[in-house]
């Protein structure tokens, strides 16, 4: 019995981000940050647990002041990039491969998979054991966690190629490296940034678990220590900390999304 | 004429036999790496501190695997899992439906789901733990809130992908909105949702099972994580057979039930 | 506002109306205004085309019959009642592939009774005989991805007719297929129609296709539109497949290019073609 003549709104996609609109969910979004620091202090006034948002970045411009944060801040973001890194120089060209060829695809497809599926925090004892408490291992951890997420992507971005794309390279007798950087790459940015930003984001968490495991230096150890001796707006002020750096993480990786996007 | 006839079922028989030659190579290499482990742990070239010999771990889970703690540890790492993933379903595919009929709340609030994504919500562990007391509660809470994400994320690209004329479709036979979301909406948009609950489901094995590691005092995870710290090798490789078993088990499972579901999208 | 149109004046009770309608779209950077005015009578029985350049609102017409769309001005009526929304005796066809791929043919016939309530047993009667109708037996429990284009349509076309509409609207119904297969299809419509009798309102930019089917072919200016001129279609039916070599055909087909021409270099300049 609708008599609705309305379509969901949903399907209509503008393409042009128009400036004003952009303005404006700006705005909006400040507004909802704005929101989620009063829900934060109002908690923190109903709870003991909750430390309030001024204190918790009081204690972290402290850490940052006294210059005590660094050595932790390096740690993890070090970790995080080496493993990173280590995860693209290996996941991006055994996706590649393993996307081009059916055989490489029906033999491993299955095995990446199950790998992706595991838990791959539950070998940070192992990583420990061969690498010894410190960096090594949270980087060695990181690239483990990051390399399953962007080899399935890049796999995907391979075989969602338009098929007629290597015809064309064919008919202009491109060579190998021009089919590859000319048209493979470009064709398949949208996949490889979902990758990249998958990617950054496990390896970042999984630096933060192990950090929790085992560490000498790290911002995980340090929000642990902070919360053993009850100095919650320490704790507090480092989940912002790691918020923010999730947050400008991804903000980074849009900004170069976009510019690929203007580009192609 | 008669090469155009003939070249797809040539296309056929090859691409019949790839699958089981495919899999005959995977399992020599899965063999083949177990072999190789198990020469290198028994020579010494890896020391027996950092992995036993495979054989010894099956001989370890042999005498695992019935006790009574073993089952405790499984059955609460399941429900812990379950419960998880049930949450971040029932919590994000109508937070998907939201995000697909608000479009501007979804543009609004994308930066924050995404930094929500990147952020290792274990951190809020020891608050969870305060409120809530040392049980499954906040693991089930942080599991949830990975498993949430991904799902809540492909349903609104899934409800965006479908074809406008089915909108119009449903309108012009007057289906009501039940109709609409039941008959429409949701097989339309369920092959393309699936990939997102296998994401979410894996999500909440991984959060559950990380959570256990450093966390808690029960389950598989938990359990190779003590091992390690008790430097009893053996049994600590056991408890990681079992989590790279469990899981491989469910992403089998859930790939059996993708395959089922996309093939009438073809 | 009165429901019914007076008998004499208008048409009858039972025609579809067009009472000076139009469509006004309001967008970001200001307004289109689609369909400017038309007015016109579907009567009982007849098979009514429309054509016009591509972007001239022809879809948009058809949707406000559909009740797809609400016009800025004026109204549609059917049986006397004004158009609110869609309606259970009317059924549409759209270009675009429009089957729901997850349901068997037989399913997908059935959808528009399933969705109207009819019980099971009634409704898949009745999409049997409309898949044997539009010469889909056989097919009932196959899927859409393992049809052909012109399959598919026919597929839409059955689930149209099964729900034993009093107006049909079909939007470009054979757009996405190839000259054969539109054809083939048409000739089959018209045998189903010669059956049904029901109101037809098929919008086409094939202008032979537009003659072949109808009884009136309504050519529609650029935008904003109003219906330039009505053709009547005065060849005898049934019409058998030499209809399109017939003298009248082609004189029909001439008038009607002619005015089409001049409506296409509106919209896109001198010496364009119809879209
Ligand atoms: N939802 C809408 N919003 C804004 N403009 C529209 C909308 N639908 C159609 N139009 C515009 O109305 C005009 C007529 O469209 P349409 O009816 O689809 O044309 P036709 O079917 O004759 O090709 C076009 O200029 C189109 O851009
Ligand atoms: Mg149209």
């Amino acid at each position: 019995m609708s008599t609705d003549v309305t379509i969901p709104s949903g399907i209509i996609t503008q393409q042009s981000a128009d400036r004003a609109r952009v303005i404006r969910d700006n705005v909006w979004r400040a507004a909802v940050l704005v929101a989620l620091v009063l829900l934060w202090a109002l908690l923190s006034t109903m709870s003991d647990l909750v430390a309030s948002p001024a204190d918790s970045l009081n204690a972290l411009a402290e850490r940052f002041a006294d210059g005590s944060i660094y050595r932790h801040l390096n740690a993890t973001l070090q970790a995080v990039v080496i493993g990173f890194l280590i995860a693209a120089a290996v996941g991006f060209p055994l996706g590649y491969a393993i996307g081009r060829s059916k055989f490489l695809g029906a033999v491993f497809d299955p095995l990446v998979a199950g790998a992706f599926a595991i838990p791959r925090v539950i070998f940070f004892p192992i990583l420990l054991q061969i690498f010894g408490v410190g960096v090594g291992a949270q980087s060695a951890m990181a690239a483990l966690a990051a390399v399953f997420p962007i080899m399935v992507s890049t796999t995907a971005g391979v075989r969602a190629i338009n098929p007629l794309l290597p015809k064309l390279a064919r008919s202009l007798s491109l060579s190998p490296l021009q089919t590859v950087t000319k048209i493979y790459i470009p064709a398949m940015a949208p996949s490889l940034m979902v990758g990249i930003r998958i990617g950054f984001s496990i390896a970042f968490i999984n630096v933060i678990i192990a950090e929790f495991f085992a560490a000498r230096a790290g911002l995980g150890l340090l929000a642990l220590r902070a919360y053993g001796m009850l100095d919650l707006p320490t704790m507090y002020g480092i989940i912002v900390l790691l918020a923010a750096i999730a947050l400008a993480g991804n903000l980074v990786l849009w900004a170069i999304e976009r510019r690929l996007g203007n580009k192609l | 004429m008669k090469v155009i006839e003939k070249s797809p079922t040539v296309q056929e028989r090859r691409k019949a036999a790839l699958v089981p030659r495919a899999s005959l190579v995977r399992w020599a290499i899965i063999v083949a790496i177990v072999a190789v482990l198990e020469f290198t742990t028994r020579t010494g070239m890896v020391s027996q501190s950092l992995m036993v010999p495979p054989s010894e771990i099956l001989i370890r889970l042999a005498e695992i695997v019935p006790t009574d703690r073993f089952g405790q540890d499984v059955a609460r790492t399941l429900t812990t899992i379950l419960v998880s993933f049930t949450i971040g379903l029932v919590l994000g595919v109508p937070l998907g439906i939201f995000l697909w009929r608000v479009p501007a709340a979804g543009r609004i609030l994308e930066p924050f789901i995404v930094t929500g994504y990147a952020m290792p919500t274990l951190l809020f562990y020891p608050v969870l733990l305060a409120v809530m007391g040392l049980n499954a509660g906040p693991i089930i809470v942080i599991a949830a809130s990975m498993s949430l994400i991904p799902i809540a994320l492909t349903t609104m690209v899934a409800l965006n992908a479908i074809k406008p004329i089915l909108h119009k479709l449903a309108n012009s036979v007057s289906a009501s909105p039940r109709q609409y979301y039941l008959k429409v909406l949701f097989p339309a948009a369920t092959p393309l949702i699936f990939p997102g609950v296998k994401l979410g489901f894996i999500y909440a094995v991984i959060g559950t099972v990380a959570m256990e590691f450093i966390l808690a005092s029960q389950g598989v995870g938990f359990r190779a994580g003590f091992y390690y710290r008790e430097l009893n090798t053996a049994d600590m490789w056991a408890y990681i057979a079992v989590v790279i078993v469990l899981s491989v088990l469910v992403n089998g499972v859930l790939t059996w039930l993708e395959k089922r579901i996309r093939r009438d999208m073809l | 506002m009165s429901q019914i149109f007076p008998i004499d004046t208008v048409g009858h009770d039972s025609d579809v109306v067009f009472d000076n309608i139009g469509m006004t779209f309001g967008t970001k950077t200001g307004v289109t205004q689609a369909v400017a005015n038309v007015s016109g009578v579907i009567p009982e029985g007849k098979f009514v085309s429309v054509i016009g350049p591509s972007g001239c609102g022809k879809s948009t017409l058809l949707d406000m019959v559909g009740g797809l769309l609400k016009p800025t001005k004026g109204t549609v009526s059917i049986n006397g009642e004004t158009v609110t929304g869609p309606r259970r005796d009317t059924a549409m066809v759209f270009q675009e592939d429009s089957t729901l791929h997850w349901r068997t043919v037989l399913d997908n016939v059935a959808f528009g009774l399933e969705v109207k309530g009819v019980p099971k047993a009634d409704r898949y009667e009745s999409a049997r005989r409309m898949i044997e109708l539009v010469g889909l037996s056989g097919f009932e429990d196959h899927r859409p991805g393992q049809l052909s284009g012109g399959m598919k349509q026919r597929v839409a076309i059955a689930r149209a007719l099964a729900m034993e509409p009093r107006v049909l609207l079909m939007d470009e119904p054979f757009g996405a297929l190839d000259q054969q297969t539109r054809q083939f299809i048409g000739r089959e419509l018209l045998r189903i129609w010669e059956k049904t009798r029901n109101r037809v309102l098929f919008i086409t930019h094939d202008i032979q296709e537009a003659v072949y089917l109808s009884d009136e072919v309504w050519v529609m200016s650029a935008r904003p539109s109003v219906v330039k001129e009505v053709v009547t279609i005065d060849l005898p039916r049934p019409r058998p497949e030499g209809t399109h070599t017939l003298p009248r055909f082609r004189e029909l087909e001439d008038h009607l290019w002619e005015l089409v021409k001049v409506e296409a270099e509106k919209t896109l300049g001198p010496g364009a073609r119809l879209a």
